[in-house]
């Protein structure tokens, strides 16, 4: 199920074309661009089962509240190209997952499919401005922080890149909230493990998006 | 009686920040706007370089606070129990990184620094030396679905009593307060998947009556609802269930908890005057403002209250910027009734 980007200025600055896809049962969302969130298409099915109402609202509330959802920003996916026709691999931004930045140890893993392809972790990492880790390394740098308005990147190692035309990108990114209202000691391993569910417990966003090269 | 100061929390511009649709500059000049004695800032959100900004940074924010007439009143900062897996923050990082906001809130003028409940009691304790050399107010944000009577609040408390220091206080956020789910809880449902009008009339009779969540199911029934009527109604507005309270949202009805508000108050120097939607005749239907508000002058409260606008979570058509100019106005009108 395809759905256009609605942002029309965003969509004419770039050639490359981006189709952002969302599917939920029989719902269809676009993404609402100027609010920056994916909102429902009235134009749904009237005949839906009670199930898949359901479903609409079961999709609807895991949203969380200013929790962004939709990590893959548009038109920036390009191929790693150097001197005399030489490239590296291929790299795309990400929008920031939270209303107010996160913890780079917070992320527990990030899962990347090409052209329903798996990308080995050992080929993926993570760049924000002059850091770059190996996404399986992530949650050792508890230092890092990643503002919302930061640069960041996903680098992936393909000796000569992605070819011309159409690639699906799908992306799953499991992370653990920075903050909560649990409370303890460092040391209270045990009270962690028996109080902060909301701590424990990582939410795997996923998004996925037809880039062109 | 003296006139109730108001501060604009820039964090109700964050989503459009978040998503490059404004700039700093134009947040600041919208603040200016809007009616407020002054600005709260989130430091994780809008501080660029957080947790250690730069002192270029830190000029520019000076000046345009200077250049936009604001006076800033309240840096917020986090205690974030989740940097690694497994474990809680140790106190030395609390007290660490707690330092480092007070410093940073300091330098950029900031007189009220906000932490969270997290913080603990006894590192509080600790942090008072730092927080009177500084000579800034070191708070806690009282947040839903925590009440004053939840026992860290009670400890919490009891250092305030114990210590009786201007330096150590709370920031009590409305959202402990609400009686009920917001007025625009449902927005988020396209058309045709739930009965709207069906479940606003019984979320309205959730926030102000006693009448028990079984009765208003069958009501629910009884007025051409469904089960998924039902399902919507459990998950969206009936969210008092103990096993969930505790990290969900709870309601409280028609009885918030009015004596702990009050008890509370002469710790407070600052207020997250959270809310849903002001509608047109300035009332705000999910929190008792008028009944909160008339605690606060009972009491003589001469800090602030900051209109924190959370309503874009369930409904971001609705022009933002508006309803915080409701939200001031209406505080100000229910201050001024006698």
């Amino acid at each position: 199920m395809v759905c256009k980007i609605v942002d029309k200025k965003q969509r004419n600055l770039t050639k490359i074309k981006d189709k952002k896809q969302k599917d939920t049962g029989n719902c269809v969302f676009y993404n609402n661009r100027r609010k920056g969130t994916m909102i429902p298409n009235r134009r749904f099915n009237m005949d839906k089962s009670k199930q898949e109402r359901i479903n609409v609202v079961d999709e609807l509330l895991s949203r969380g509240g200013l929790v962004l959802t939709d990590p893959l920003m548009p038109a920036t996916l390009k191929n790693k190209e150097f001197a005399h026709g030489a490239c590296t691999g291929y790299t795309f931004r990400l929008n920031n997952l939270s209303y107010r930045g996160v913890w780079i140890s917070t992320i527990e893993s990030i899962e990347l499919i090409v052209d329903e392809e798996p990308v080995p972790q050992c080929d993926i990492s993570l760049k924000l401005g002059s850091f770059s880790c190996a996404v399986c390394e992530l949650e050792n740098n508890s230092d890092v922080f990643w503002g919302v308005t930061d640069e960041c990147r996903i680098n992936v190692n393909k000796v000569g890149g992605l070819s011309k035309g159409d690639h699906t990108v799908e992306l799953h990114i499991a992370k653990r909230n920075d903050f909560g209202h649990s409370y303890g000691e460092g040391t209270d391993i045990e009270g962690y493990m028996r109080d902060a569910t909301e701590l424990q417990r990582s939410t795997v966003v996923k998004d996925k998006m037809v880039y062109t090269v | 009686m003296n006139k109730l100061k108001h501060s604009v929390t820039l964090y109700g511009f964050g989503n459009r920040y978040v998503r490059g649709l404004c700039t700093f500059d134009e947040i600041m000049q919208k603040a200016r706007g809007m009616g407020g004695d002054g600005i709260e800032l989130v430091s994780p959100q809008m501080v660029p370089g957080h947790p250690n900004p730069s002192d270029s940074w830190i000029e520019y924010f000076k000046e345009s606070c200077a250049v936009n007439d604001l006076d800033p009143v309240c840096f917020s900062i986090y205690i974030d129990n989740g940097k690694h897996r497994g474990r809680y923050l140790h106190e030395a990082e609390r007290m660490t990184d707690t330092i480092a906001g007070m410093e940073y809130g300091k330098r950029m003028g900031f007189k009220i620094i906000r932490s969270q409940d997290p913080l603990l009691p006894s590192t509080m304790e600790k942090l008072l030396p730092y927080a009177e050399e500084l000579d800034v107010h070191l708070a806690i944000e009282l947040h839903g679905p925590y009440t004053p009577s939840t026992p860290i609040f009670a400890e919490y408390a009891e250092l305030f009593e114990r210590k009786g220091s201007d330096h150590l206080g709370v920031v009590m956020d409305f959202s402990a307060f609400a009686s009920g789910a917001p007025s625009n809880c449902l927005a988020i449902f396209p058309d045709g998947i739930c009965n709207k009008s069906l479940l606003y009339e019984i979320n309205k009779l959730y926030a102000t009556t006693e009448i028990p969540e079984e009765k208003l199911i069958q009501m629910i029934y009884d007025k051409g609802g469904d089960d998924v009527d039902v399902y919507v109604a459990k998950r969206r507005i009936f969210s008092i269930d103990a096993k969930t309270a505790r990290m969900g949202t709870p309601f409280w009805r028609t009885h918030p908890d009015y004596d702990g508000f009050r008890s509370l108050l002469k710790h407070s120097r600052y207020m997250h005057g959270k809310f849903y939607h002001v509608d047109e005749d300035l009332l705000c239907p999910d929190i008792d403002y008028a009944g909160f508000v008339r605690i606060m002058k009972e009491e003589g409260y001469s800090g602030y209250i900051a209109s924190e606008y959370e309503g874009d979570r369930y409904d971001n058509t609705v022009d933002d910027e508006e309803q915080i100019r409701r939200h001031i106005r209406m505080l100000d009108k229910l201050w001024e009734e006698k």
